[in-house]
């Protein structure tokens, strides 16, 4: 009897909860998002928020829609992003929606993580066609929704420098002056130099495993030559990650990074008018190759027929021409995918910045593909740069280390 | 605080899927039902083997049919885990009750197995339903002077507890090793121990507390206050406590002394911090004694391995006897009852004459006071059997009336009211 008592305790309560929503025909209930972030940092409140915010004010906008809607937000490195899931997901506690870089939506769907897309023409009208193409599985079928996009910029504190040096010899002989420079050595933060040095073409076709020329295999040793020579600069700091530049820059140890525009919130905060952004500076051999990391809505498998349905509402409405305007110039740190947003919503100076920094970036897009955040790869060659720039290896050898670190695992 | 509860609050409708409740019931079906099973086979098998066996082949049967329905398992399968972990824990510590004292069974089932068990369970569970990492900056308020997340108070009330838990077997080698350099022969292990043992849990908190930023004058005034309000709020318990140290300090009293506690001979089981636990012999009775009662009376006491004890019994003889005679008859006497100390001889003595006779005092030693009432008897009665085969006198109080002689009357008659 007791046993029996015991039993009606532990299921009551949970027929109930399942069964309280069923009456309501209006949209509600709660919907789960995971937010993938990238690095290896510890997790601070700063970049809690930083990743969060977007999030958070779409969702605070759809509540106003939707009041008995709720959307509960997790966090997970885009490293570990697919582990994680699958994880939650084996014990049916998997995400409905997931905010996550483009490559990790298409492994997501690959992985059958979350499910692939159908959209009807006029919504597939409205979005950034690169986008679309960095997302598309097979024709017509998408791995998630892009939502928004984050450029890399310069970040610079203007009470030390009028302007962002305009090309990357400048930037050095400005260091030489007394200009505090800041770069990482995470890959995806220093991708941009390759475009001003040449070696751009040597890393994506590396990491493609196609043979290199002799021109590309030069362009690739005058990049590790030109790091190498830029950490004997008193002036160039070479920080381990992005995280540590945008300390840097918040303590006032460092006067220009190179950042993501995510981090303009935190870093407007705390500099105020010194803030200075701008595109990144372009080379001898051609314009900076920035990484625009594009942030995408994936669906789960796990979600029930509400909270899918919620899931699909909150796409949508994130979708919406007016919330990306309002997102893109109320907070200056993102650029909208829907291609219906009009350019006088996109006229300030950051905001232009941003978009020439997205010009910029086709052949980081090309990287962005072949080496996905969180690819061991990655990590190997962020381990082969900083051997360079601390003079632990001589740019002639790294440049086959790189090489056969890039190479694709077969 | 809210900020907590609506983020808990948050993880229930992840419950309301199909395949959690799936999983949920397939969890209370095997506990629920392996406990009957347990009830009806009670006569037949161990209560636990039973449930263990049960929860094993229920869930596992449960998990395989619904991994080959390609549903989610995990959540049951870490659930079962837990239950079926907190079964072996049971079985294991039913077994080792025949070489584990009974009294270390229940800390260890209380204060390591249970809640080690069950904060891995949480902490498995709180990694499927949220991220462990982003929950631990939830904000729970300033507390002297520092900003306290929900990282900080878990890793403190952690810290707090592995300190609890763990520092004892080192405290007490580190208490073994000072004795054995500063020669400390007085000094209890255990009471070393308890320092060393209080200092680390007091150092380990604070260095938390340092760590995650609170006020070193904000912890001091706090302390301050606290003291006060340990001194006058619960003084006796304090003081107690403070007595309890002390004497395991000086160890002036160990577990298996005897001390004499308002006549009657107790042996220390057990030396606790606020209280002392003796065992006496008259009526087996187990008392619980304030350690002050150790500080504010005089306490006689006979160490462990030094409980030899003195005693005497008086005797009155014949005074016509010859007291040299009854001297030496007393200590061979005493000397050859068995359990009365040879190597240390009887000694008797003659105390006076008093209204029986001659009064004598026969003193000799034992083993331990325990045995005293035992073997006083056993002399007294060697002593009587002895004394009336030689025909000696015991004598013994007695009262003598005499009557006056009835004084014949000159009429014949006595008259009342003469």
């Amino acid at each position: 009897m007791k046993a029996a008592k015991a039993f009606l305790l532990l299921t009551l309560p949970l027929t109930l909860l399942s069964a309280c929503g069923l009456s309501s025909k209006d949209l509600s209930g709660t919907a789960y998002l995971a937010i993938s972030i990238e690095g290896d940092q510890p997790l601070t409140k700063g970049i809690l928020q930083e990743e969060v915010l977007q999030a958070q004010m779409i969702v605070e906008a759809f509540r106003q829609l939707h009041p008995h809607v709720a959307i509960e937000t997790n966090l997970f490195r885009e490293s570990d992003f697919i582990e994680e899931v699958r994880r939650r997901q084996a014990a049916g506690l998997g995400p409905d929606l997931m905010l996550v870089a483009g490559s990790t939506a298409r492994t997501l769907v690959e992985s059958d993580l979350a499910r692939d897309l159908t959209i009807p023409e006029a919504t597939r009208n409205q979005m950034d066609p690169d986008s679309l193409a960095r997302l598309e599985i097979t024709p017509g079928t998408l791995a998630g929704l892009p939502i928004l996009r984050r450029p890399q910029l310069a970040c610079y504190n203007r009470s030390k420098v009028a302007a962002s040096p305009a090309t990357t010899v400048a930037l050095i002989d400005q260091a030489r002056q007394g200009l505090r420079v800041g770069l990482a050595v995470e890959s995806r933060s220093l991708f941009w130099s390759t475009g001003p040095l040449g070696a751009d073409r040597a890393i994506i076709a590396a990491a493609a495993g196609r043979p290199l020329e002799a021109k590309q295999r030069q362009g690739l040793q005058r990049w590790l030559e030109w790091l190498s020579a830029a950490n004997f600069n008193q002036q160039v700091f070479i920080e381990p990650d992005q995280e540590a530049l945008v300390q840097g820059l918040l303590e006032r140890r460092l006067d220009w990074i190179p950042c993501n525009s995510s981090n303009l919130s935190r870093l407007r905060a705390s500099l105020g008018p010194a803030l200075g952004v701008s595109a990144l500076p372009s080379g001898p051999y051609g314009p900076p190759t920035p990484i625009t990391r594009l942030r995408v809505l994936a669906f789960g498998t796990g979600s029930t027929a509400r909270q899918r349905r919620v899931a699909e509402a909150l796409a949508a409405f994130a979708l919406n021409p007016w919330i990306q305007s309002t997102l893109a110039t109320d907070n200056q740190d993102m650029l909208p995918t829907n291609r219906f947003v009009p350019p006088s919503a996109l006229h300030t100076p950051v905001l232009k910045a941003m978009q020439r920094s997205v010009e910029q970036a086709d052949a980081s897009d090309a990287i962005s593909k072949l080496l996905p955040a969180g690819d061991p790869r990655d990590r190997e060659l962020s381990g082969l740069v900083s051997a360079v720039a601390f003079g632990e290896l001589t740019a002639m050898d790294a440049t086959e280390a790189v090489i056969r670190a890039l190479a694709p695992v077969p | 605080m809210n900020e907590l509860f609506g983020q808990i609050l948050g993880w229930l409708p992840m419950l309301s899927r199909p395949q959690v409740l799936v999983q949920l019931a397939l969890v209370a079906l095997a506990v629920v039902g392996v406990r009957l099973l347990a009830r009806r086979f009670q006569h037949s098998a161990p209560h636990w083997v039973v449930e263990l066996s049960g929860t094993v082949v229920v869930g596992g049967l449960g998990c395989g049919l619904l991994a080959m329905a390609r549903q989610p398992v995990t959540l049951a399968l870490l659930l079962l885990t837990f239950v079926a972990s907190l079964q072996v824990s049971e079985l294991v510590l039913r077994r080792s009750q025949s070489w584990l004292p009974a009294d270390q069974l229940q800390p260890l089932r209380y204060l390591l197995i249970r809640p080690f068990l069950f904060g891995a369970m949480v902490w498995s569970l709180i990694e499927l339903l949220d991220t462990r990492a982003e929950l631990a900056l939830i904000p729970l308020g300033r507390w002297m002077g520092a900003d306290v997340n929900v990282g900080d108070l878990t890793w403190l009330v952690v810290v707090l507890y592995l300190l609890m838990v763990s520092s004892g077997p080192p405290s007490l080698g580190v208490a073994w090793l000072l004795k054995r350099v500063f020669a400390l022969d007085r000094v209890s292990v255990r009471a070393m121990g308890l320092m060393v043992r209080y200092a680390v849990i007091t150092l380990g908190t604070v260095a938390v507390m340092e760590t995650i930023g609170f006020n070193s004058t904000a912890m001091l005034a706090i302390a301050g206050g606290l003291s006060v309000g340990l001194g006058f709020g619960i003084k006796e318990v304090f003081g107690n406590f403070v007595s309890g140290l002390w004497l395991l300090f000086e160890g002036s009293l160990r577990p298996g002394d005897i001390v004499a506690l308002d006549g009657d001979f107790c042996e220390v089981r057990r030396l606790g911090l606020r209280a002392t636990r003796l065992w006496r012999d008259r009526d087996n009775a187990e008392l619980v004694i304030p350690n002050q009662t150790f500080f504010n009376s005089t306490t006689v006491e006979f160490g462990v391995g030094r409980t030899r004890f003195r005693t005497q019994i008086a005797i009155s003889v014949d005074a016509n006897q010859p007291v040299k005679t009854i001297l030496g008859l007393l200590e061979e006497i005493a000397a050859a009852v068995p359990g009365v100390e040879t190597h240390l001889p009887p000694k008797a003595y003659l105390e006076g004459v008093g209204d029986c006779g001659a009064d004598y005092v026969l003193k000799f030693w034992i083993a331990s006071p325990f045995e005293n009432r035992t073997r006083c008897s056993a002399v007294v009665q060697s002593v009587v059997e002895r004394f009336q085969t030689l025909g000696i006198e015991l004598p013994y109080p007695h009262i003598v009336i005499e009557r006056p002689p009835v004084q014949p009357s000159a009429r014949g008659t006595d008259q009342p009211g003469d």
